[in-house]
């Protein structure tokens, strides 16, 4: 059996700078998997130890492409990494990500499970992982919050509203896991020193199974930073009853208390 | 400006019907109500002023409003609509993505803004935790847009125009998926949206125990408790579906009070909604003061129990 999860290599959000016009620039920002991929990678390490193979693939520009990506991966519990390296992927969207992910799945052969997080930390829109599984014509499900494998099918718990469905499915299938469906590790330092030696092959969108697609569905007229409410900032000072007795004069004066 | 096609809304839930026909009319004059639910959610959607209402069926209990995609998207391509709009629910979010690769697009999630301009889509959304708003004009024929919850005004004519009933059951083949169980769990955040008055807890509350604390503040202003993603996620303090921020519940209170919350991004664009914000912390530095209109500078175990005397004093 081969599980693969899809893993997005993204810049930290909270590493954004913005300029005086608004501009922003991820130009110093560290580069991470997407915290809610590694939930993800969990999730097929523990499903693995049962039944067989794990490979992660991630898709992006070259900035991809460093020992840095590869280990990080690696040392959090996949047996080995499929890279599509392409430089059309800039600024990729959901559609240039998925059809390059499904092409990558095509070409990997005989993929039982696809599984990746939630949504990226960086754009969060919550649809590479189904729409991948769309693409491959796969059953699919989103916002999965355990995952056990029962011999050529699989079972899984999805909240949906106010409700909780365990659900029997027949593999191949896609899910996108929630944060509740494991615990990532924090990789040690045996772990790192692994997976250096753990397989990797890049590939471009040209190596892949069917055509990706290599424009984008939208085009980006502008991003910028958003502005914020303007807010009083009024600090209350001195000790905290009296700190406490201007906040509560202030509450009132609001109509708040 | 709008354009002559028509808009698709789609409706699976009662509560998205006026949202969904306001964000459609931002596109079209025509709006086509697409409805998966029983008799009575067609008959609400059809006396709310859609140009035309289709009934696509009632789901059986195993098949989701998903599960439409592909009916959907036969239409879709068929009658080249403007876009397909929908709420941005786990089934919708689900619905969006297979439509949008049956039409070979991308799917717009969460958009808070939306128009036309020459005849092509332009939306808006957030994106890096609600740092930025990016703007997008689409280049495909057919839009597949999930909207933001509360971005949008309801719009209504009123219940006395009932417009006209199209049924157009369309051939569902039901996944291969069998439902074992299905248990109500409600979250604990039910009313957390509604709430006027929240308190959320962050990072700086120092242990579990010292939540009662900040409990103590919200039953002092009447108000629900809420907290940041780290207290939910990792140190299990509190429930997944009480924290505030991108990936969680935005709010719109009048009052929010953040006790030992630093102000990150990611969590502060939940509850920019809010009327008044109110900061209780020990880092004079720390970006939640510039984000609020009260503050106070203190130890919140000093501080906290204080305000709890000064407004039992008020009230």
């Amino acid at each position: 059996m081969t599980i693969t999860v899809l893993c997005k290599w993204c810049p930290d959000t909270e590493d954004l700078e913005v300029g005086s016009d608004g501009s922003i620039s991820f130009e110093r920002a560290k580069w991470s998997i997407s915290e809610y991929d590694r939930v993800a990678l969990e999730v097929a390490t523990s499903l693995a130890t049962e039944v067989g193979e794990v490979v992660a693939v991630v898709a992006g520009t070259s900035i991809i492409d460093t020992s840095m990506t590869r280990k990080s991966v690696l040392s959090r519990g996949p047996d080995r990494l499929v890279m599509v390296v392409d430089d059309r992927l800039a600024e990729a969207d959901a559609r240039q990500s998925a059809s390059a992910l499904a092409g990558a799945i095509a070409r990997i052969g005989d993929v039982d499970l696809v599984l990746c997080g939630a949504g990226s930390t960086d754009l969060f829109a919550q649809q590479v992982g189904i729409q991948v599984g769309e693409r491959l014509g796969w059953p699919t499900l989103n916002e999965v919050a355990s995952v056990h494998l029962t011999g050529s099918s699989c079972r899984v718990e999805r909240r949906v509203v106010d409700e909780i469905d365990t659900l029997e499915v027949a593999l191949p299938v896609a899910l996108a896991v929630t944060a509740d469906a494991a615990l990532p590790r924090v990789p040690g330092m045996r772990e790192i020193l692994a997976a250096g030696k753990k397989p990797t092959v890049v590939w471009s969108l040209d190596d892949l199974g069917p055509p990706a697609a290599v424009d984008r569905a939208s085009q980006v007229v502008s991003t910028v930073a958003r502005s914020h409410s303007t807010r009083l900032q009024v600090l209350f000072e001195g000790s905290p009853t009296e700190a406490a007795a201007q906040l509560v004069g202030a509450l009132r004066h609001e109509s708040l208390v | 400006m709008t354009t002559t096609r028509p808009t698709w809304a789609i409706i699976d839930s009662a509560t998205d019907v006026g949202v969904l026909l306001g964000a459609a009319r931002q596109l079209s004059d025509v709006v086509v109500a697409l409805v998966i639910g029983p008799r009575h959610l067609v008959e609400q959607a059809s006396s709310s002023g859609f140009s035309e209402t289709r009934w696509l069926g009632e789901p059986a209990a195993t098949v989701g409003s998903e599960d439409y995609a592909a009916a959907i998207a036969e239409l879709a391509l068929r009658e080249t609509p403007t876009a397909a709009l929908m709420a941005s629910s786990t089934r919708n979010r689900l619905l969006a993505g297979r439509l949008a690769a049956r039409l070979d697009t991308s799917a717009l999630t969460d958009v808070s803004d939306l128009r036309t301009e020459d005849d092509t889509v332009v939306v808006t959304h957030s994106l890096y935790g609600g740092a930025a708003l990016r703007t997008e004009r689409l280049l495909s024929a057919i839009g597949v847009i999930t909207i933001s919850a509360g971005a949008f005004a309801a719009f209504g004519s009123g219940p006395s125009w009932p417009g006209p009933i199209v049924e157009a059951s369309c051939a569902v083949t039901p996944p291969p998926i069998s439902l074992l169980e299905r248990r109500s769990e409600p979250r604990s955040a039910g009313t957390l949206p509604q709430a006027k008055v929240v308190v959320g807890a962050g990072r700086g509350v120092g242990s579990r125990d010292d939540l009662g604390v900040v409990e103590e503040l919200a039953q002092a202003l009447g108000g629900q408790m809420a907290c940041t993603r780290p207290l939910a996620e990792g140190l299990n303090w509190m429930g997944r579906d009480q924290y505030l921020g991108v990936s969680g519940l935005s709010i719109a209170p009048d009052l929010y009070v953040a006790v030992g919350v630093s102000g990150q991004m990611q969590h502060m664009v939940g509850v920019d909604q809010a009327r008044v914000i109110v900061a209780i912390n020990n880092d004079k530095a720390a970006p939640v003061f510039a984000e609020s209109d009260y503050g106070i500078v203190g130890d919140l175990h000093q501080v906290v129990p204080a305000l709890v005397d000064a407004l039992k004093a008020v009230s």
